[in-house]
């Protein structure tokens, strides 16, 4: 393993095929119930030098992500890559991106670079290189300590200066950050919401990282600090030539202070690009209403809103296929439609008594779904051709219809052992890709982009 | 457009452990009809706080209203309120005001019609608001049914209503029926109420009798009910708080006598320039129905006129009283003299005559808790239920669910029968608005509505209170902090900092020429996701420093610390937010006096 510091290396962090998986847990013997796929396979390339936002709703995935990146956490599966040379990476990326295609020489390498791989101990020399810091400056400095300690303890921590170093180090980050020295003898909670998140630099940036990690760093404040608080974060980027993640909710703060965009959506990267490009040319349906969404302090500046549909759905049971399918305004046949889209209809469009359309048919017993692709209609007394041709007809006849769109994603129309079986297209999800240079999309609009493998 | 909700140097303090802290000082709004009036500012500018003092929901202590008013529809909120004043006309000098610590109760009985009816509020923790332990439908619904038990109560206590066919059934059962039968009802009646047989007889015969002849004897009845039944100890409880409270127009009267300030105020040219022309006012007396104003004759003018004489009105001045009223309209003064229906003249006065009370808002609680125990009544008989009850609630149901529907709630019928935490934010954030929507208000107060939402949820909700807008007249009072989402939705602005409103100006203007230092510095440093003029990444002009501290704001303008163009006077003046134009008004030095130079 080459020491990240003497080879400053162009790809400072790379997450690859990254996943994690909390387990919800439940009943009476705490087992676990269900899984939140928080992290879903995402892959992120973060060079040297560069702002890379992280953006998305509430429960996307954004914090988990950011704490793998510095495993604060351990992935489930994949890989974090650090210091990683340009050719090395390129040579990874060549095998394809799922770590089952993958030769036992880029094995080899991965293992070489992947800090995900390593004994926890040699963790300890890598964490001063990546820092984070965190949303809310209310809970995250201690308040028994004064301030001075609070600069000065990731130094003493980590053995990097003695204690009247590590003090004269701290007297001079807080005046970086635009506090004065008198101030390290105070408590936290004598300063308001944007000195706190100073001080919480100041401490990021005592042991002197090349890597912040800015979990929603002006969440908490107020917009005449906020604007404050970003420009001290790109003073001191320019300064340190330090390299960010930004992971925010807030779009107008990700077009003032990124250089890349990675939208998140459900624990998967759907859009990667260029700040300026993504705003002015978002190519993936969520990133037209995400962006269109946001509203414009402009009371003159009337423009097009598109409206998502419903909720995000949870992430414990996410979409089949493409994860935005059940809200896109763009949806195609094989975007990842599933038995689950049209169970609520179909019990009532099959059933004769519910529908005059079906009068043909038989009374309608039992609906049921079987995994991702098949929908059962049972009837009291068994199918029959006939019976087939007519719920196919009105599979055919809602197909036509602008809203019957899931109903286009079936396939066939079967009888099985008296039963009528719905057949789906197979639910893949599709591919980050990259459709024009340097922009990564996952959607089958996009020509060229062909289903995830696995 | 006359305005509906009129505040005036409205002052309201926290008692603290480290001191008196005033979070909302001298704060002066106006809403008109229909309008959406956005209002901004900071973390802790006392955007909430002027809310809860809107709806008198401020939790006291450590909180109080320190003064000011709060005109609502033409009537004072806070006329009884333990601030209130109470006008003690004087035949020479100005009028005294004296606080009326009597008449607290029963303005909290009006707050209480009037958040019902007149003013609703949407929070920004639509958790918080919501009973996690009943379905959402049902809540909404409780709302609706509140009112249309009364209808139905009223009925019941109306003895001539009782033949009617819908409570036929009642009168014939308790009243007329067959002995037998009648003796059974009575009878499961008294297993449910707890009351023995006669009592039913005497609470029955109680409703052709005066309301305080009915409160006694219900309230009789109920004393010597048997112990433990929990909203019959409650019932007694309130019967104690109501008793003191009388009637409608009682309040009505005294909410009027309030009016004296507002009408000094008119009267007096160095708080109104428009009054220059008219005689000085010497003092003004209220009576029931109208309020008198009393002139001085001006000093010198006719020979023989000593200062201090009262003028004998003459048929001129009413009229120019009249005008005067009438130019006045538009601004504040409008919503406040909104209840005047005439200007009179009698031998020594101009009389403001009152219009008639609107009684269909303030109904005292007493008569409301009445109707309530009587519905509970006659609900537990189980006949009488599907009567009377079962309709109303399923009128309810369906009225929830257009509700639902008006504020697009997907599959309104499922979502009734779900409990809050099944719901996801903004679906909960719709609920509220339908909730708030349900009692027809005039006035939406919404607090954050959106703020702990998410963008694409934020939108859904913001493009319906649009769409709303179009279809119903309530006007909306939008607090945020968030400048961008202003822009979208309102019509005027006014912008809040430590506790003062420091400029209004409508939507437009404010944005393509703020006029106050600090609304400039704001709308400079907030980063947007379409460019506007701003290269990416170049440093952004932000305002030095950070909000005062409440508890010792800096002295003159609480801008002047963080202020580039304060000066001299800054440090040392306060600046009032005076009128700037037509339509806009701001709190600073930069911006002369308007008619300055006219009144020197
Ligand atoms: N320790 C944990 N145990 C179980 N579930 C978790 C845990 N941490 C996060 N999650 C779940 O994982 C999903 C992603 O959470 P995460 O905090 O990464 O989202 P986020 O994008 O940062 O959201 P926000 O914008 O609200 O901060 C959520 O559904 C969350 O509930
Ligand atoms: N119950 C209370 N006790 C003491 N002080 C209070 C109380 N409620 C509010 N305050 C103070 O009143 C001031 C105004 O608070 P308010 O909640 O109105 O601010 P705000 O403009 O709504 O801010 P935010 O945007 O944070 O909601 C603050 O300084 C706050 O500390
Ligand atoms: S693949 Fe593209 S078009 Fe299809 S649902 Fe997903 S985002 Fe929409
Ligand atoms: S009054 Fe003075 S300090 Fe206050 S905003 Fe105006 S110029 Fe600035
Ligand atoms: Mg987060
Ligand atoms: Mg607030």
């Amino acid at each position: 393993m080459p020491p990240p510091s003497k080879d400053r290396n162009e790809i400072l962090l790379a997450a690859r095929g990254l996943k994690k998986h909390f387990a919800v847990k439940g009943g009476l013997l705490q087992r676990a119930i269900a899984t939140v796929h928080a992290v879903d396979g995402v892959d992120l390339v973060i060079r040297r030098g560069e702002t890379v936002a992280l953006v998305g709703e509430s429960g996307c995935g954004k914090t988990t992500l950011g704490r793998l990146l510095l495993r604060l956490i351990e992935p489930t599966e994949g890989d974090v890559l650090f210091n990683v040379p340009e050719d090395v990476f390129e040579r990874m990326r060549a095998n394809g991106p799922a770590a089952t295609q993958d030769d036992g020489q880029t094995k080899e390498l991965i293992r070489q670079y992947s800090i995900t791989r390593r004994r926890r101990r040699s963790m300890k020399a890598l964490r001063r290189f990546m820092q984070p810091v965190f949303q809310d400056p209310f809970t995250s400095l201690d308040p028994r300590m004064l301030v001075k300690d609070i600069v000065a303890e990731p130094l003493l921590v980590s053995g990097l200066a003695t204690r009247p170093e590590a003090y004269e180090q701290g007297a001079r980050l807080l005046e970086e950050v635009g506090l004065r020295p008198e101030h390290l003898y105070r408590f936290p909670h004598e300063f308001s919401g944007g000195q706190r998140q100073r001080i919480a630099i100041a401490r990021a940036l005592a042991p002197e990282p090349e890597f912040l990690l800015l979990d929603e760093p002006t969440s908490a404040l107020d917009v005449s600090v906020q604007a404050q608080i970003l420009n001290l974060l790109k003073d001191i980027q320019r300064k340190q030539n330090l390299t960010y993640l930004l992971i925010t909710h807030n779009l107008s703060v990700v077009r003032h202070m990124a250089d890349r965009v990675a939208v998140m959506y459900l624990g998967r990267i759907l859009e990667r690009k260029r700040t300026a490009e993504l705003f002015s040319n978002p190519l993936h349906p969520y990133t037209k209403a995400l962006l269109s969404a946001v509203p414009v302090p402009d009371p003159k500046r009337r423009r097009e809103r598109i409206i998502l549909p419903g909720d995000v759905p949870s992430p414990i049971a996410p979409p089949a296929g493409c994860r935005f399918h059940t809200r896109c305004n763009a949806v195609l046949p094989h975007c990842g439609w599933s038995p689950r889209d049209i169970a609520a209809t179909a019990a009532h469009m099959f059933d004769p008594s519910r529908n005059p359309d079906a009068s043909e048919l038989p009374p309608l017993e039992e609906v049921t779904i079987r995994g991702d692709e098949v929908l059962l209609l049972r009837y009291r007394e068994p199918a029959t051709e006939s019976n087939r041709l007519g719920v196919e007809a009105l599979v055919k006849a809602r197909a036509e219809r602008p809203e019957g769109i899931a109903f286009r994603a079936i396939q066939y129309v079967r009888l099985d052992g008296g039963r009528i079986l719905l057949e789906f297209l197979p639910a893949k999800e599709p591919e980050l890709l990259e459709i024009v240079p340097h922009h990564f999309v996952a959607c089958y609009l996009y020509p060229g982009v062909t289903s995830a493998t696995n | 457009m006359e305005p509906i909700l009129v505040v005036r140097g409205l002052k309201t303090e926290f008692l603290t452990s480290r001191g008196l802290l005033r979070a909302v000082d001298d704060v002066d709004l106006q809403i008109r009809k229909g309008e959406v009036l956005g209002l901004v500012g900071e973390s802790g500018s006392g955007k909430t706080v002027t809310a809860l003092s809107i709806m008198y929901l401020l939790q006291q202590p450590p909180g109080r209203i320190a003064g000011g008013e709060i005109w609502f529809r033409g009537l004072n909120l806070l006329a009884g309120s333990d601030e209130d004043i109470r006008v003690v006309p004087r035949t020479v000098g100005p009028p005294k005001f004296l606080p009326a610590d009597d008449l607290l109760k029963q303005h909290r009985a009006r707050m209480n019609r009037v958040r019902g009816h007149g003013m609703s509020m949407i929070f920004q923790e639509p958790m918080s608001s919501l009973n996690p332990v009943l379905r959402v439908g049902y809540q909404v619904a409780e709302v609706l049914m509140f009112q249309r038990r009364q209808e139905i109560c009223d009925r019941l206590l109306s003895r001539r209503d009782l033949t009617d066919a819908d409570l036929g059934l009642f009168r014939q059962a308790v009243a007329s029926g067959e002995a037998s039968e009648r003796e059974r009802l009575v009878a499961e009646f008294c297993v449910r109420s707890g009351l023995r047989p006669e009592k039913i007889h005497a609470l029955i015969d109680a409703s052709g009798l005066p309301i305080d002849e009915r409160i006694a004897r219900v309230r009789r009845l109920a004393v010597r009910r048997r112990r433990g039944g929990g909203w019959w100890l409650r019932f007694l409880k309130r019967l104690d708080a109501m008793e003191e409270i009388h009637f409608t127009r009682e309040w009505e009267r005294l909410s009027r006598l309030s009016l004296g300030q507002p009408a000094v105020d008119l009267f007096d040219p160095k708080k109104n320039p428009r009054a220059k022309g008219l005689p000085p006012l010497a003092t003004v007396s209220p009576q029931p129905d109208a309020l008198r104003l009393y002139f001085h004759a001006a000093v010198g003018s006719g020979g023989d006129r000593r200062k201090g004489d009262l003028l004998v009105p003459s048929e001129d001045l009413r009229a120019r009283v009249e005008a005067h009223l009438r130019d006045s309209a538009s601004g504040v003064f409008g919503a406040i003299f909104g209840i005047v229906k005439s200007v009179g003249i009698t031998e020594d006065a101009i009389e403001l005559r009152y219009r008639e009370p609107a009684t269909d808002l303030f109904r005292t609680e007493t008569e409301l808790w009445s109707r309530r125990l009587l519905y509970r009544i006659a609900t537990s008989i189980p006949v009488l239920r599907s009567v009377l009850a079962r309709p109303i609630e399923e009128e309810a149901r369906r009225h929830v669910v257009e509700l639902f529907r008006l504020v697009r709630i997907p599959e309104p019928t499922k979502i009734y029968d779900e409990y809050p935490h099944e719901l996801s934010g903004g679906m909960q954030q719709r609920v509220m608005i339908a909730m708030a929507l349900a009692g027809e208000p005039a006035l939406m107060i919404a607090d954050e509505p959106t703020t702990a939402l998410d963008v694409t949820t934020q939108a859904q909700i913001l493009w319906l209170l649009k769409d709303l807008r179009t279809r119903i007249d309530s006007a909306i009072l939008y607090i945020t902090h968030d400048l961008a989402v202003i822009a979208e939705l309102s019509d005027r602005v006014a912008v809040m900092y430590a506790g003062k409103i420091v400029e209004a100006a409508p939507v437009a203007d404010l944005f393509a020429n703020p006029l106050h230092p600090y609304t400039q510095g704001l709308l400079q440093s907030i980063v947007s996701t379409e460019s506007q003029g701003l290269e990416p990444g170049a440093p952004l002009p932000t305002i030095p420093g950070v909000v005062p501290d409440l508890l010792a704001p800096p002295s003159g303008c609480r801008f002047h610390p963080r202020c580039k163009f304060a000066f001299d006077r800054c440090r040392v003046e306060e600046p009032k937010l005076l009128a700037h134009g037509p339509n806009r008004r701001v709190a600073c030095h930069l911006y002369p006096e308007e008619g300055a130079s006219a009144a020197a």
